[in-house]
């Protein structure tokens, strides 16, 4: 073969590796958050939101389509666009509450299943529809950014525990833990986180309200900034923040039924005491009644757990590894009686900048 | 002895980067699933299992290679007669090639699935084997070129397991040993083709200069792929939970699902492309084995024979339509690979230790 046969062929597929699908990003539509929703007996109402840039701000588009399965509406919802719909960057995906308590598996592995989707998509139950919240407007930047950054920040910062697509499947697969997603709400122009909704399998099952979310949050996952307020006496309240947490849980007794016992070890600044100076006894009496509300605050939602006979702290697994040849079925038999014991231990690090 | 000239040659040092571009390929994308699904959470003692075994082969290579004065091929030939010995060497220039066509089809496939479902087989094996070709024909010390540069550059791609350390539970990694061994050991013997590669030495040895030093090189490649896939397995078992991992095809893809830098959101796609740089030496030291067998062999320049044989591996790449029979060949591979490496070698060694013994010399 002479060097230019050999140049003419090398050319030639060289141009021809061009040849491929272009997605040029003024000619499709992205999807930024999709919602899925009840309608009707074995039927979805899908909806995916699209960001219309314009000068200065962002607007939003929604579409909505009906159809028997999940990867059939968004199909579906090919039909009504003049562009392409594009997948790869929706950032959250959220469930409707009626179809959450049906189960929403086949709705994520859909996602999971998808090369070009991300696995730190978030995933949220939302009180109402899917539809009706994403048709808000909120924020200057699109409300699929503004949703993203709303359930990140308060994985950050505030009492969500960390989730999305990733930890929901890893969770969903494990024999000794159930999921749990964040469960908001539309709230006229805004949305707002108002839970947790806890899952067994796939199905939601129970929910637990802003107030228990930070109890929460310190036993499921750890804290590592964030600020909570707690109230010492009457109308005395106390603010703590950068708050850190650890968790240490450890078993005794036969495998088949431990004694589960939870210790929650905390540490803080005090932000805010409007009762004078914060002296080394009132220090003593913050430490102790945050302390005391920890533990039985805690311990309720455990014993909930129990009840509902769901594991989002993922008692099975941490036991799993701690006894050898650990059978998940025989550990869940007797879940529900298990005596489970909390204790905790809060540390006041300082008191800010004064005294 | 197969004498090769000095200015054809490469330092003994050059056989780290050989063996270790040779051994990390596409196997580390999807490894992880299987020797879970054997061993559970404990995998990563089978990992540790599989690399002290190939230790022990490459110690057993030295020391053929060495009876041989540096030729294997010799070797066979003295020991079997001109066609038995012959024929044995001609399975082994197969064996080189499949390794070349199994690599690039496996890689196509992912291309295909993670990045351009519309790409056809053809065109990119077409284009990749002409790269190939023209690094080969070059001869050895080109081949060693890339081999350094295919190391080194894509070495990066190790920082970025940092990310996923935020999803780790490294408890799900206890208790430790709680598999019985015989489903350890029989997750090692499914490493095989993840730690092949590395007797290629058979082939290359004649290039490298005082070939008998280049022994502890060879073994400190072994080390570094065995801790490094060591390490992966372990960020794997603690990432996903075991029934979700069963899932994963390519874990190690999966798990760069999870990197997010403020100027790239999807890290794959980058993981990917970098990879034809891991998979690209593979390809080329799989030609060149195979090559170099038939030109000792037949009465064929290199060349011709390198031509014939990326034809062959071309084809070969065609005839592969879905996942099952990817999937098929890799299984293939692997237990060929096994039975040459752990049944094949050792009895030549014994037969070739009783021939010493009996003739005086081999």
């Amino acid at each position: 073969m002479s060097i230019r046969t050999a140049l003419l062929i090398g050319f030639t597929v060289a141009i021809l590796c061009g040849c491929l699908r272009k997605e040029i990003l003024d000619d499709i539509n992205i999807e930024s958050a999709v919602g899925f929703d009840e309608a009707g007996k074995e039927k979805i109402r899908g909806t995916v939101l699209i960001p219309v840039y314009k000068k200065g701000e962002t607007a939003n588009k929604t579409l909505t389509a009906v159809s028997p399965t999940a990867k059939d509406v968004l199909e579906e919802l090919q039909y009504k666009t003049s562009e392409p719909l594009v997948n790869g960057s929706i950032e959250t995906a959220l469930y409707g509450k009626r179809l959450a308590k049906r189960g929403i598996f086949p709705f994520v592995d859909q996602f999971h299943r998808d090369a070009s989707i991300g696995t730190r998509l978030y995933l949220a139950v939302v009180d109402g529809t899917a539809e009706r919240l994403l048709e808000g407007r909120y924020g200057r930047q699109g409300s699929g950014i503004y949703l993203s950054n709303l359930l990140k920040q308060n994985i950050e910062q505030r009492d969500l525990p960390k989730t999305n697509l990733h930890l929901f499947l890893k969770t969903y697969y494990a024999d000794g833990k159930d999921p749990f997603l964040p469960y908001i709400r539309r709230v006229g122009e805004d949305v707002q986180v108002i839970g947790v909704a806890l899952f067994r399998n796939d199905r939601m099952v129970d929910t637990i309200g802003r107030s228990d979310m930070f109890y929460f949050k310190i036993a499921a996952d750890a804290y590592s900034e964030g600020t909570h307020t707690i109230r010492l006496n009457r109308q005395h309240y106390v603010s703590i923040k950068n708050i850190s947490t650890k968790r240490t849980i450890s078993f005794s007794g036969p495998k088949t039924r431990p004694h589960i016992h939870v210790h929650l070890a905390l540490e803080g600044v005090v932000r805010e005491y409007k009762r004078g100076a914060f002296t080394f006894d009132v220090r003593k009496s913050v430490e102790k009644t945050f302390e005391q509300q920890i533990r039985s605050k805690t311990a309720a939602l455990l014993r909930r757990f129990q009840e509902k006979h769901i594991d989002p702290i993922g008692f099975g697994d941490l036991a799993a590894s701690r006894y050898r040849q650990f059978r998940h079925r025989d550990f869940y038999k007797n879940y529900s009686h298990l005596p489970i014991r909390v204790t905790a231990e809060v540390t006041i690090r300082d008191t800010g900048i004064i005294e | 002895m197969a004498s090769v000239a000095e200015r054809l040659q490469v330092s003994p040092f050059m056989t780290f980067f050989v063996i270790v571009s040779m051994q990390i390929g596409v196997g580390v994308l999807g490894f992880q699933r299987v020797i879970a699904k054997t061993a559970g959470h404990d995998a990563w003692i089978s990992v540790l299992l599989a690399g002290a075994s190939s230790h022990l082969i490459l110690i057993v290579l030295y020391w053929l290679l060495q009876q041989a004065d540096g030729d294997f091929l010799l070797l066979h030939q003295r020991l079997f007669g001109r066609w038995v010995g012959g024929a044995l060497s001609s399975l082994l220039a197969l064996y080189f090639a499949a390794m070349a066509f199994v690599v690039l089809r496996t890689y196509i496939e992912v291309i295909q699935v993670w990045m351009f479902p519309d790409l056809k087989t053809w065109e990119f094996s077409l284009a990749f084997l002409f790269l190939c070709l023209y690094i080969t024909v070059g001869g050895f010390r080109v081949v060693v070129g890339i081999y350094f540069f295919c190391l080194i550059i894509p070495s990066y791609l190790l920082f970025t397991f940092w990310f996923v350390l935020d999803y780790t539970d490294f408890y799900q990694l206890l208790p430790i040993l709680d598999h019985p061994p015989s489903t350890i050991v029989k997750a090692a013997k499914q490493m095989t083709l993840t730690m092949l590669g590395y007797e290629t030495i058979l082939l290359f040895y004649p290039f490298i200069k005082r070939g008998n030093q280049s022994a502890k090189w060879a073994h400190a490649a072994l080390l570094t792929t065995t801790l490094f896939y060591a390490l992966l397995t372990v960020l794997t078992l603690a990432y996903f939970s075991e029934k979700q991992l069963q899932r994963q095809i390519w874990p190690t893809l999966t798990m760069w699902k999870m990197v997010e830098l403020p100027f790239i959101e999807r890290f794959e796609y980058i993981g990917i492309a970098n990879w034809l740089l891991i998979i690209l030496p593979n390809v080329c030291l799989g030609l060149w084995c195979s090559s170099r067998i038939c030109k000792q062999l037949f009465p064929v320049r290199q060349k011709t024979a390198l031509l014939v044989i990326a034809a062959i591996c071309f084809f070969s790449t065609l005839l592969i339509h879905d996942r099952k029979e990817v999937d098929f060949v890799n299984t293939i591979l692997n237990r060929v690979g096994f039975y040459f490496l752990y049944i094949w070698i050792p009895c030549l060694a014994g037969i070739t230790y009783i021939v010493k013994k009996v003739r005086g010399n081999v």
